[in-house]
């Protein structure tokens, strides 16, 4: 099982029309931040990684390399110079209310493989990890907040119904 | 251009709201053409660097995602040599240096009323359009232009040290390693005259703060606008071989020019400003763009920048000029304007600002070690309150 790279769709799949798809603008912070990962807004409104035990997430649709998203000043007369990076079109992150999202397996945590069924959490540098449910052989931590359930997993794709507002287990 | 009164407008945009269709198409390339103009009129940037339309055919596409970047020349240094009758120039092979410029969209919100309640607008609605999108548009457009120039100033000034630090102006090492060594820099020219971290306060008889000639941020003494800050500024574009063209400062330090008296003005001039106000378009020689927005992160109060021609600093290009779309789904309309743009500069090296004394600035940095390697980025908020020798905070 594989994740297939010769495909032209972008790293976070929709299942969905795109005018459905709840979107939220976030400025640029400075900080990379790769497609499919979990964000959260800072103090400013900008976009930052989640943390593990954040309540509210929304997952980033757009890599923070591209040119739509950040622009670069550079001193093109010294090639030692730094180059300072500032946000132009900010990234967009996807508002979750029961959203089908398909992201490949190859860029969820590696702690776990994720089977059907299992609930979704931020994992490692704000990558989606599965957990088995409450009740499972596993189960996700008390009081650690999950985002939705995977229910397909094809062609290495792993499927699951995002919800940007967490739930958690109780004791 | 198709030009409309209030009342014709009004008029277009009832009649397109109930007819659809054609009518609606031909409002909404009536109002994206009016946002245009209105944005040529406000946003200070398109001042600065004129716009220049682009087509997709003078752009390149991106290896690596779905966008377009436009490559632009940047002409390179060349030197000429004296030579004996009977011998020959040295040989150099040129290369061409080019920058790239990316585009990006800026879009404003999609504005949603219903028919009824739009009703209730005695007002042109031009003026709505105008007050909600041509006034976001232009303010991200102002933005994002002056979080270039801020980056070119830090940029500029440690090129400009190192500069002279190769040249053996200061026997010190290049590049600044962090807040401590760049303030130092700006308020003694010396950039280790107090160890990092910023611990006591620099006494009065210790400045000798870094002149246009050393660096492209200044603190100037003067508490008010006039034509010794300007001449502080310009002298910036001179010391990099090129000529200033034009500075940009907030209304409210432009307000100093109505009490300009005989020693700033002249006699004549002076007269007329009692009367009128100062009503040229230059000062100096050199144009003036203003701004009265209340944006901390555009151009505030004390803070006045000084750019060159724009052959000297890049290029503002349009892929796609302002388009409005506006549609109406039952009871609800909606409205949105966009547009594609990029701006680039491809030599910050003459971007400038001065502070008036009290006022401050913030820069974002990228510090780095005397090998290159870096050592801490962020931004930095400088304050030119150098007699009482304020410390600079990183935020």
């Amino acid at each position: 099982m594989g994740y297939d790279d010769r495909k032209t769709t972008s790293l976070v799949r929709l299942n969905s029309k795109i005018s459905a798809v709840n979107l939220m603008h976030l400025d640029y912070s400075g900080a990379a931040v790769p497609e499919g990962r979990f964000i959260k807004e800072d103090a400013q409104g900008r976009a930052v990684l989640a943390g593990a035990a954040d309540f509210f997430a929304y997952l980033n649709f757009l890599d923070t390399v591209h040119g739509s998203v950040k622009a670069s000043t550079k001193d093109n007369f010294d090639a030692s110079a730094p180059t300072l990076e500032h946000g132009t079109g900010g990234l967009s992150g996807i508002v979750g209310s029961g959203l089908p999202i398909g992201i490949a397996q190859s860029e969820w945590d590696p702690a776990t493989v994720p089977a059907l069924g299992d609930v979704v959490a931020i994992g490692a540098s704000a990558r989606p990890r599965a957990y088995n449910p409450p009740g499972g052989g596993a189960p996700i931590p008390i009081n650690r907040p999950w985002f939705g359930t995977v229910y397909r997993i094809s062609q290495g794709i792993v499927w699951f119904v995002f919800n940007s507002n967490g739930v958690v287990r109780s004791a | 251009m198709i030009e409309f009164t209030p009342d014709q407008f009004n008029a277009l945009f009832g009649e397109a709201i109930k007819a659809g269709g054609e009518t609606m198409e031909k409002l909404g390339q009536a109002t994206g053409l009016f946002v245009q103009h209105k944005l040529r009129e406000n946003a200070f940037c398109r001042k600065i660097m004129t716009p220049e339309t682009v087509t997709e055919r003078e752009c390149q596409r991106s290896l690596t995602e779905d966008s377009l970047e436009y490559v632009d020349d940047i002409e390179p240094d060349s030197v000429a040599m004296r030579i004996n009758w009977r011998g020959e120039p040295d040989k150099t092979w040129i290369m061409g240096k080019r920058y790239s410029i990316r585009f990006h969209t800026i879009s404003s919100d999609t504005f949603q009323k219903t028919e009824s309640e739009l009703r209730a607008y005695r007002m042109p609605l031009t003026k709505v359009i105008e007050q909600n999108i041509v006034r976001d548009i232009q303010e991200a457009e102002d933005l994002s232009f002056m979080d270039h120039v801020k980056a070119a100033l830090f940029l500029a000034t440690r090129h400009q040290y190192n500069k002279l630090v190769e040249r053996g102006v200061y026997s010190t090492t290049k590049n600044f390693a962090d807040e401590t060594e760049l303030a130092n820099f700006l308020f003694t020219q010396n950039k280790i005259y107090q160890a990092s971290p910023w611990a006591a306060a620099i006494p009065t008889s210790a400045l000798n703060r870094a002149r246009g000639y050393h660096t492209n941020v200044l603190f100037s003494d003067q508490t008010e606008f006039n034509r010794i800050v300007l001449r502080e500024v310009v002298k910036v574009c001179a010391a990099r071989q090129m000529k200033a063209k034009c500075f940009l400062m907030h209304e409210y330090d432009y307000a100093d020019t109505v009490a300009w008296s005989v020693n700033e003005a002249g006699l004549e001039v002076t007269s007329e400003i009692v009367k009128d106000g100062y009503k040229y378009t230059t000062i100096g020689g050199f144009t003036y763009v203003t701004t009265v927005r209340d944006n901390p992160k555009l151009v505030m109060p004390g803070q006045i920048f000084c750019f060159p021609s724009p052959q000297f600093l890049g290029r503002f290009l349009i892929l796609d000029n302002t388009k409005f779309f506006i549609d109406r789904r039952g009871r609800f309309i909606s409205m949105e304007a966009w547009e594609e743009i990029g701006a680039g500069f491809g030599n910050i090296l003459g971007v400038a600002c001065v502070l008036l004394k009290g006022a401050e600035l913030t820069i974002p940095v990228q510090f780095q070690d005397p090998l290159d390697a870096l050592t801490g980025a962020g931004s930095l908020r400088i304050i030119n309150d150098h007699t009482r020798t304020s410390i600079p905070v990183p935020v």
